[in-house]
């Protein structure tokens, strides 16, 4: 464990060498926040759409937007590089298992956005339009669906990178997956603004816990949140056993090109 | 070209983003009808005469000027200086993007047919307006990357900042009177993004008869020079790193 833990302190402090950057960061979360926030007001304005009212959909707008930085679908892009640069043999000669080592930094990678980048976007968000908080019995599955959030799109970009071990590029896969998270993740747009078929659609992928499941805890708009979270799980067991499938036989084929 | 395969699944997964784009504003229509009175495909239009001009632009300056960063770190910007051509001109065609295929097919499509479907009476003067406004536009988004790539000239590193207007960017993916007017004024006067779409729209749709939009699509050629000047100028500022 300890060794995990400081792989995930050292790919943390790796992102302080980028902290002139962190003002542009801030920056540009605010400009996504500012043209969801402007378009719900231009739509909903005063008056409330099926229920929803603005104050509903700028925290909506405010959480998803911070999800999104707790995404760690991109650990492919560093496989992606371990395995051009053959970094990746070295790796894999280690005494770690090397997805919870991956885990562990894509952990320290996500923990400086959150503390530089989301924190900060999060407390302007509050000063220039106000959120609405949480109901006290929403918070304990709000933060289960934030885990959920990070360990699937953890085993999503995984996948991505299993698979390109056949694929040997991961741009295709790259430009796909973010079209797919940006419409079924409901960042956006929540599922119940949808029409009826996208909506199904979209309740049967596991996109939905990358942006839409979370946000919809958060504001108390999900009936039943301990279903949808047993749900999610479902998805992880599922990709887990995806993901190890791939990995066994994406090992072989790494042995017999490296003969 | 040498990865055949690659380079088609990568358009197909290009047209999958941009049509994922579209899907978005077009799921939000069907249950909210317009925003700020442009429907559907009103919006549609706006859109994608973004992309396609974008794609032209781009195809011209995005690689030159996404390298400019690690060219002036690296010192590899002194190949090019030591050849008794233009730089600017060189840079351009050298590095050339062919990669915009996919961007062409998609908003080109969406853009005849949201075309048939706006009950636009067509004259001469309004095609040639059309024209104009894809030539600028194209103009104009090459600019904006020609500006980017000058700020490596005078800080080095540049990525950050391009990740920033790409963002700032899609502002213009909705009509710009959804926004406060600061932000109007932004992106009319600082950084006049809102003439690449939404001006010649306001114009070609007619929702608006204000005649100095006429005057549009100028905004493009403008932009477009003053940009090669600070890059120019930040050219005369650069020292090889040396390394």
């Amino acid at each position: 464990m300890k060794v995990y833990i400081a792989f995930c302190n050292k790919s943390f402090i790796r992102g302080l060498s980028y902290r002139s950057e962190v003002w542009l960061r801030i920056l540009g979360n605010m400009v996504l926040i500012f043209i969801q926030v402007s378009i719900w007001k231009s739509l909903i304005g005063n008056s409330e759409s099926n229920g929803i009212t603005l104050l509903n959909m700028i925290t909506y707008s405010v959480i998803t937007t911070s999800v999104m930085n707790l995404l760690m679908t991109r650990v492919f892009l560093s496989i992606d590089h371990k395995l051009k640069s053959g970094d990746i043999s070295t790796d894999l000669q280690k005494p770690i298992s090397y997805p919870l080592y991956l885990f562990a930094e894509q952990l320290g990678v996500v923990g400086f956005q959150v503390v530089f980048t989301t924190i900060p976007s999060i407390c302007i968000s509050i000063l220039l339009f106000g959120i609405q908080y949480p109901d006290a019995p929403n918070i304990v599955p709000f933060i289960i669906s934030l885990l959920l959030a990070m360990i699937i799109s953890y085993l999503l970009g995984y996948l991505i990178a299993l698979i390109s071990f056949w694929f040997l590029t991961t741009f295709a896969l790259n430009w796909t997956i973010t079209a797919l998270i940006s419409i079924f993740s409901g960042s956006l747009i929540p599922l119940w603004f949808f029409n009826p078929f996208w909506a199904n659609l979209t309740s049967t992928l596991p996109f939905q816990y990358l942006g839409f499941v979370p946000s919809a805890i958060y504001l108390g708009k999900v009936e039943h949140p301990y279903y949808i979270i047993l749900e999610g799980v479902g998805w992880v067991i599922g990709l887990l056993l995806i993901v190890n499938l791939l990995w066994w036989r994406a090992i072989k084929r790494l042995v017999i090109q490296g003969g | 070209m040498e990865y055949r395969a690659d380079f088609i699944l990568g358009i197909f997964s290009q047209i999958i983003w941009y049509a994922s784009n579209y899907l978005i504003v077009w799921l939000l229509l069907n249950n909210f009808h317009s925003i700020s009175g442009w429907t559907w495909p009103e919006m549609a239009f706006l859109i994608s005469i973004n992309i396609l001009t974008y794609a032209i632009g781009a195809s011209f300056t995005y690689t030159p000027m996404m390298s400019m960063e690690q060219l002036v770190i690296k010192g590899e910007l002194d190949k090019y200086l030591v050849k008794p051509i233009s730089i600017f001109p060189h840079l351009i065609a050298s590095l050339f993007n062919f990669g915009y295929i996919a961007h062409i097919l998609i908003s080109g499509a969406l853009l005849i047919w949201c075309l048939e479907e706006l009950s636009i009476v067509w004259n001469s003067s309004k095609v040639f307006y059309l024209i104009l406004t894809l030539a600028g536009g194209s103009m104009l988004q090459a600019g904006g990357l020609i500006l980017i790539g000058s700020w490596s000239f005078y800080f080095m590193k540049s990525s950050y900042l391009a990740e920033l207007y790409f963002k700032i960017k899609d502002f213009i993916s909705y009509p710009i009177s959804v926004y406060v007017s600061v932000i109007q004024v932004f992106l009319t006067w600082v950084l006049p993004l809102a003439f690449i779409n939404y001006y010649p729209a306001l114009y070609l749709l007619g929702k608006d008869t204000n005649l100095l939009l006429l005057f549009a699509p100028l905004v493009g050629p403008l932009v477009l020079l003053v940009s090669i000047f600070i890059w120019k100028k930040g050219l005369n500022n650069y020292q090889s790193s040396g390394s």
